[in-house]
């Protein structure tokens, strides 16, 4: 491991101008005609013991992150530090031999528990793999700490020997954590882990998630992109269009106060009722542009109802406010607007006492 | 608990489930389970399974279940048709214990064919393990006692009639089998071997390599089958024993083969290795002989083997193909093909058409290969209806 100077110091994970461009080919010698921009220039810092949500929708590059910190993929360019009791690591030029100690640290939980579970392996040697691969115990030592775990995600130990097809949806899912907290490790990226699930298993594995962190200390980066989930669960909220962040906030905030044209248009997206009837709002229409030939300037001008002349030439650099350095808005006329709330705090904290 | 088994019909009503140490009476079936039970559904492939169990032991034991050997020859019985065993005397309507009336060969002078006609005087008892020839039981066991056979043995008997040279075509089939049957293991087992290794390489790698694979593989392809087949058995120099002819015959069979299941086996890969399971392996560092290990080929398995099953049958009617035309396994070899090629000539259909008995055999395990194949290529996916 190679240590790297740290920018910001109390950072878990500090990503700074990532960016991953896929090369299209075409033709018959595969030449490279184009790149995917799918990443383009992403900074954000994680911070220990805190979850970190991550919003847009499908197309922006949120699950494209998420694997970078894995290392599923290799970025093309950028910085992705990552403390460990040795010292800050760049994940992002590490080779697979150096890497391999950091991996017992990030963990990663899946989308679809049908296709992240190995339908040929029971469900114990599912959990038990990376302890297997980091060599971890004896047989005899992971087998006890597999049961352990079992009855940790709520799941009882004598599913050791199911088969993923045996199990429910949720079980699946619950699964699928225990094998990602099976070597204890201080970061978990969630990529949609409850989107397949109904929504009452939705409730059930995000507050085990929620337990799980509390209990272990974990630090986690939800990608998501229904905001009612993120909002459960995370501490801070970044939204992401199109490869760049637009906003950056805590999750109060960001539906309280939205700063982003984007954040407001995801904010409108959630149904909500007004008075006794349907809201009707600005919704966002079409689709995201390519990430292959984004638009100039903000990426998002093609589609905001505010943009002005300047949105289409320049881009806009991710700004904390003035008035609150928590938040960091990418928009050049944040202080012109006034964009509407998904609730204003009053609404909060009518919210709040009706749930007490 | 009922949950878990709700909706998807895995369950069989009979024992009480310890494991879930329920009351209810139902089971929970494993993957394997459910596998068996739905081939045990498919009449046709258990059927066309247990056909090719006994062909197989048959050839295997071809010494003890052939009343001669393959190169056992009687130059009084040339071309004889096939002789009926009796239980009853076809005169006095008695029954008897199984017997033969033995051929007599007689000129016809207005032909000059040679025409068999029963010697009614004569009853021969067929006995059963009868001591004749001696032979060596899998190759390596002498023995001397034959499933069936005449019990004189100046009196032979041709249940399905005799070659040009007085040779019995029913033991000659059964060596024959030997030769035929094994080269579409064998071949298939070099399919396998070649094709799964290729095809995982390509699609796991990609890049340059599975670039010049495919290239090559579409080059094979693009020749019709049974003249590339045939340019490259005319290739086996003539003055190979007749063992390393039957080897060359093999690989040339495998040749084309290979390129088949390499590319559903890459196609496979190709998909698999974008599963999350994958991507889970990888992110918590598994090594790559690890994924293909663990998560490649346990979801590959059932695939290769439904791919070999029936390719098989292809292998075995490329060497019969082959043999017929004279360019296969060469004499004193026996195969199939090689029998049919006493049939190549209109006149001996003709005359002789006990010379197309090898053809049966061919058409009865090439058809039980495919149906085994389609059966298991049903099981392979157990939750479908």
């Amino acid at each position: 491991m190679t240590p790297v100077e740290a920018v910001d110091a109390g950072a878990i994970l500090e990503i700074r101008d990532l960016r991953l461009h896929f090369p299209i080919k075409a033709g018959l010698l595969k030449k490279t005609v184009a790149y995917v921009k799918a990443v383009d220039g992403v900074s954000f810092s994680v911070y220990p013991g805190e979850t970190v949500g991550l919003v847009g929708e499908s197309g922006s590059g949120k699950t494209t992150i998420g694997r970078c910190i894995v290392r599923l993929y290799k970025p093309t360019t950028g910085y992705i530090g990552f403390r460990t009791s040795e010292g800050v690591s760049d994940i992002a030029n590490l080779d697979k031999r150096e890497l391999q100690p950091i991996r017992r640290d990030i963990q990663m939980l899946f989308q679809d528990p049908n296709s992240s579970l190995n339908a040929r392996m029971r469900v114990g040697d599912i959990i038990a793999e990376p302890l297997e691969i980091h060599a971890i115990g004896t047989a005899d030592e992971r087998r006890s700490r597999v049961e352990d775990l079992l009855e940790h995600v709520g799941l009882g130990a004598e599913m050791y020997n199911r088969y993923p097809h045996q199990l429910s949806g949720g079980q699946r899912q619950r699964v699928g954590v225990a094998r990602a907290l099976s070597i204890e490790p201080r970061l978990v990226i969630c990529d949609e882990p409850v989107s397949a699930l109904d929504v009452s298993v939705q409730a059930q594995v995000l507050n085990l998630l929620a337990d799980l962190q509390e209990e272990l200390g974990l630090t986690y980066v939800f990608i998501a992109h229904d905001l009612s989930v993120v909002e459960y669960i995370s501490d801070r909220v970044m939204v992401m269009y199109l490869g760049k962040l637009m906003e950056t906030a805590p999750t109060r905030k960001i539906f309280e106060r939205p700063a982003h044209p984007y954040t407001e248009a995801l904010l409108n997206s959630i149904p909500k009722r007004v008075r006794g009837g349907h809201r009707k709002r600005f919704v966002l229409t079409g689709d995201i542009p390519s990430p292959v030939n984004p638009p100039s300037g903000c990426v998002f001008h093609t589609r905001c109802q505010y943009a002005k002349d300047i949105c289409k030439t320049e881009s806009p650099p991710l700004m904390p406010l003035p008035d609150d350095p928590d938040t960091s808005v990418a928009c050049h006329l944040v202080d012109e607007l006034s964009l509407s709330p998904y609730y204003t705090s009053e609404e909060r904290a009518g919210m709040e006492t009706n749930r007490a | 608990m009922n949950r878990l088994t709700g909706g998807f019909g895995l369950f069989g009503a009979r024992k009480k489930n310890v494991e879930l140490g329920v009351q209810d009476e139902y089971q929970l079936l494993t993957v394997r389970q459910l596998m068996i039970r739905k081939f045990l559904r498919n009449r046709m492939a258990l059927l066309s399974f247990i056909a090719l169990v006994i062909i197989y032991l048959v050839t295997l034991f071809a010494g003890f279940f052939a009343p001669y050997t393959a190169r056992d020859a009687d130059s009084k019985l040339t071309y004889s048709p096939p002789m009926t065993i009796r239980l009853q005397d076809p005169e006095t309507g008695h029954f008897h214990p199984p017997f033969f009336y033995p051929l007599r060969g007689k000129r016809n002078m207005e032909t000059f064919q040679l025409e068999y006609v029963e010697e009614r005087e004569k009853r021969i008892p067929v006995q059963f393990f009868v001591k004749g020839e001696p032979y060596k039981a899998l190759g390596i066991i002498a023995w001397d006692v034959h499933l069936f056979g005449s019990s004189d043995p100046a009196e032979r008997l041709h249940i399905m009639g005799s070659d040009v040279r007085g040779r019995d075509l029913f033991s000659r089939i059964i060596y024959g089998g030997q030769v035929s049957l094994s080269v579409g293991i064998f071949g298939v087992l070099i399919t396998i071997a070649v094709g799964s290794v290729i095809g995982t390489l390509s699609g796991y790698y990609g890049g340059v390599f599975d670039n010049v694979v495919q290239r090559v593989i579409e080059t094979i392809r693009s020749f019709p089958q049974l003249p590339l087949w045939m340019a490259l058995a005319a290739a086996i120099p003539p003055q190979w024993p007749p063992e390393w002819v039957y080897a060359g015959i093999v690989v040339v069979l495998a040749f084309i083969n290979w390129t088949g299941l390499s590319r559903e086996v890459r196609g496979l890969v190709l998909s698999l290795k974008e599963r999350d399971y994958v991507h889970a392996a990888e992110a918590s560092g598994a090594s790559t002989a690890r994924i293909v290990r663990k998560h490649l080929i346990p979801n590959m398995a059932s695939h290769i083997i439904v791919t070999a099953t029936l390719a098989v049958p292809v292998t075995i009617l490329g060497e019969s193909a082959l043999s017929f035309l004279g360019i296969g396994v060469r004499p004193p070899m026996v195969s199939w093909g090689l029998l049919l090629n006493d049939a190549i000539k209109i006149q001996n259909i003709v005359l002789y058409p006990w010379t197309l008995f090898p053809g049966a055999f061919i058409l009865v395990a090439v058809i039980a290969y495919n149906f085994l194949g389609d059966g298991l290529r049903d099981m392979v996916d157990p939750f479908s209806r």
